[in-house]
């Protein structure tokens, strides 16, 4: 029994080292460019993978139904980041070590994009994240972003608040441990104060906590106008509702982390938030994007889609500007990016590789669905 | 003073879902003297028994309720079969990492059934939310009632059980001494069953409170409950009946006054005191100081 067990023990060694040397040694075929994609394809925040994967899939097969970039087939290797930072990075390291990938689309949340890009850089990978920290690009030559900025984001809601609601007073609610949530609190709060306004109270919560009536309880007794939680969709679902339960009736303002189709509507009816693009933009290409992913998966496109589908039409673009695929000068190419019609629309970097182009969107959420209210320029 | 008491109402609220949770842990620590890591894992299970048979087979909700409770009560007693009893004899360390197995495997085992999976779930609004003003502009609504009234019913079930019925005496007696109760013609075995029938049945109850009130299902939604009430239960006394009802209410006040005060450090707040309770009381608030036999 003991010698079958230590045979079986070494018989299987040695297929998962062979295993691991195949695809190691896999390489790139010839006729084939090979691009990561880093999403959470499941757990809390899956629905924001799910978008990702979908437009990614949507655009590769798109171009090579034209024949592909430099004459080769755009090949998509997905991994799974589960929501979870260090489980992003592994991803970012066993698709640049192991696949060998020319570059990377994603990781999508902030948090993540903080621990996966450092690893993109060091390899001289470029990266193109859908993560609105604006801490993730600065001082990294080969990270990129296909979205505008918390910094943007929270100066427009905040704008929004003060001179179209009209609102004075304004108190918030945020994840401390997301990177995300924190930035767009603090730029939110900064220029609401900076136009003369006042912020009644700041809370904040634990990740991974259900409860918020403490913090709620606290907010409806200082009776602020607005009540701003740029949480992720799943705790913004329950803070809503219980927002309801302990009285608080302020008006709820959200930030684009609400936009999933898991989104409570019943519950947040009335709420404003972010986003990256509305379904009701004339513009040519957002109006393509949106019919052809309503076309190959029969629902409507959400904005992790749109910012999924332009940063691998970043990195194509660039490929082909490039005629390589060699990471360097890839980097270069992407850098020169200028006036590229996304579907968000035109994008051109700045020095840090943000696109300081594309407008933010106010939507609100009435009756069961979200309507467009308004545009902001940047 | 009117945002005291509606915090302190918060508090309670979830203070006795704690206390339902916890009295599992105490109850089998009382009798075979394992942490049962596996505890808040049967709050998942409760929840998803719930949501699976009201969302997919229109179960009612109070037939739901039952349902979860019997499917963790039947769940805790596999466990003990399965994985605790084989080791009873052996070093209690090794049942200790046995119940962390169980807990992984529980919720991997959740993660990877097709009809659970990895993503969050909503649970339905079993009733609509309704508030009721008490004085001023402290409210409850019916959710808290309820959660309320339903753990306190079922504490005071179990305090009925373990005080007036043969079997509530047959448990006490294995608890104070199993070979002596063995002696005395008690089936210790299945005194154990019945204990981990009890405390998985409080535990599925605690998973569809929880699910009521907070509405957001996932395979590792009981651990951090489980967590908490592991520790009030600790603070309570482990092993007493009453110190984990008390514990877990008071951790759940605190926890929430905390929040209130300072939400930043909330969380390390509870620690420091059960950290002071243990220095001068090392059995808990109200457990027995035990002697080391010799």
């Amino acid at each position: 029994m003991f010698r079958n067990s230590r045979i079986l023990s070494v018989t299987l060694l040695v297929v998962m080292l062979g295993t691991s040397l195949l695809t190691a040694c896999g390489g790139s075929k010839a006729g084939e460019i090979k691009i990561g994609s880093i999403a959470p394809l499941t757990g809390p925040i899956a629905t924001y993978g799910q978008s990702h994967k979908n437009a990614v899939d949507l655009l590769a097969e798109q171009i090579n139904a034209k024949g592909g970039v430099l004459g080769k087939t755009i090949v998509i290797l997905h991994e799974d980041d589960q929501g979870d930072p260090v489980i992003g990075a592994n991803a970012a390291q066993k698709l640049i070590e192991q696949d060998k990938v020319v570059a990377i689309v994603g990781p999508i949340p902030s948090r993540i994009g903080m621990a996966a890009s450092p690893i993109a850089q060091s390899a001289g990978v470029p990266m193109v994240v859908t993560g609105t920290n604006p801490d993730i690009t600065p001082g990294k030559s080969f990270v990129f972003r296909s979205c505008w900025t918390d910094d943007f984001q929270g100066l427009v809601m905040a704008k929004f608040a003060y001179e179209e609601l009209g609102a004075r007073t304004a108190g918030i609610l945020y994840d401390l441990g997301n990177d995300y949530a924190k930035s767009v609190s603090e730029i939110f709060a900064n220029t609401f104060k900076a136009l003369g306004g006042s912020i009644t109270t700041v809370e904040t919560h634990p990740t991974d906590v259900t409860d918020f009536r403490a913090q709620l309880t606290n907010i409806k007794a200082t009776s602020p106008d607005v009540f701003f939680f740029p949480d992720f969709y799943n705790d913004a679902n329950l803070i809503g509702k219980q927002a309801r339960e302990v009285g608080l009736t302020a008006q709820m303002l959200g930030a684009d982390g609400w936009d999933s189709p898991d989104l409570d509507l019943a519950t947040l009816d009335g709420a404003y938030y972010t986003s990256h693009f509305s379904k009701e933009d004339p513009r040519a290409e957002t109006r393509a994007f949106v019919s052809d992913f309503a076309a190959k998966y029969g629902s409507e496109p959400d904005l992790l889609a749109i910012m999924g589908y332009d940063a691998l039409l970043i990195v194509l673009d660039a490929i082909k500007r490039a005629d390589s695929t060699e990471g360097a000068k890839i980097r270069d190419a992407m850098a020169a990016t200028a006036g590229l019609a996304g579907a968000q629309g035109n994008i051109s970097f700045d020095e840090n590789g943000d696109p300081r182009t594309l407008p933010a969107a106010i939507l609100q959420i009435k009756g069961g669905t979200t309507t467009y209210v308004m545009s902001f320029e940047p | 003073m009117e945002q005291l008491l509606s915090q302190i109402i918060n508090g309670v609220q979830v203070g006795t879902i704690y206390a339902l949770i916890a009295l599992g842990y105490t109850m089998v620590y009382g009798i075979v003297k394992l942490i049962n890591f596996a505890h808040g894992d049967l709050i998942m299970v409760g929840s998803y028994v719930a949501y699976l048979s009201i969302v997919h087979y229109q179960v009612p909700f109070p037939a739901a309720f039952l349902l979860a409770m019997l499917v963790c009560g039947s769940l805790g007693v596999l466990m003990d079969r399965i994985a605790y009893k084989p080791l009873r004899a052996r070093p209690r360390l090794y049942a200790l990492i046995t119940a962390m197995g169980v807990s992984l495997f529980l919720e991997h085992g959740a993660r990877n059934l097709p009809f659970i999976g990895p993503s969050f779930r909503r649970f339905p609004d079993v009733f609509p939310t309704q508030n009721y003003v008490l004085t001023g502009s402290v409210t409850v609504t019916n959710i808290q009632l309820f959660n309320v009234a339903v753990a306190v019913a079922l504490m005071a079930l179990l305090q009925y059980v373990i005080k007036y019925t043969r079997v509530g005496m047959a448990m006490r007696a294995a608890s104070q001494d199993p070979d002596a109760a063995r002696l005395m013609g008690i089936n210790v075995d299945r005194v154990i069953a019945t204990t981990f029938a009890i405390g998985g049945m409080l535990a599925g109850a605690a998973g569809v409170l929880l699910a009521v009130a907070y509405p957001r299902l996932s395979p590792y939604m009981g651990i951090v409950p489980g967590l908490k009430a592991f520790v009030a239960a600790v603070f309570g006394g482990i092993g007493s009946i009453p110190g984990a009802m008390v514990g877990g209410l008071i951790m759940g006040v605190v926890e929430t006054l905390a929040t209130a005060v300072y939400s930043q450090v909330a969380e390390g707040v509870f620690f420091v005191i059960l950290i002071a309770v243990l220095l001068f009381r090392p059995a808990g608030l109200l457990g027995q100081p035990t002697v080391e036999k010799a």
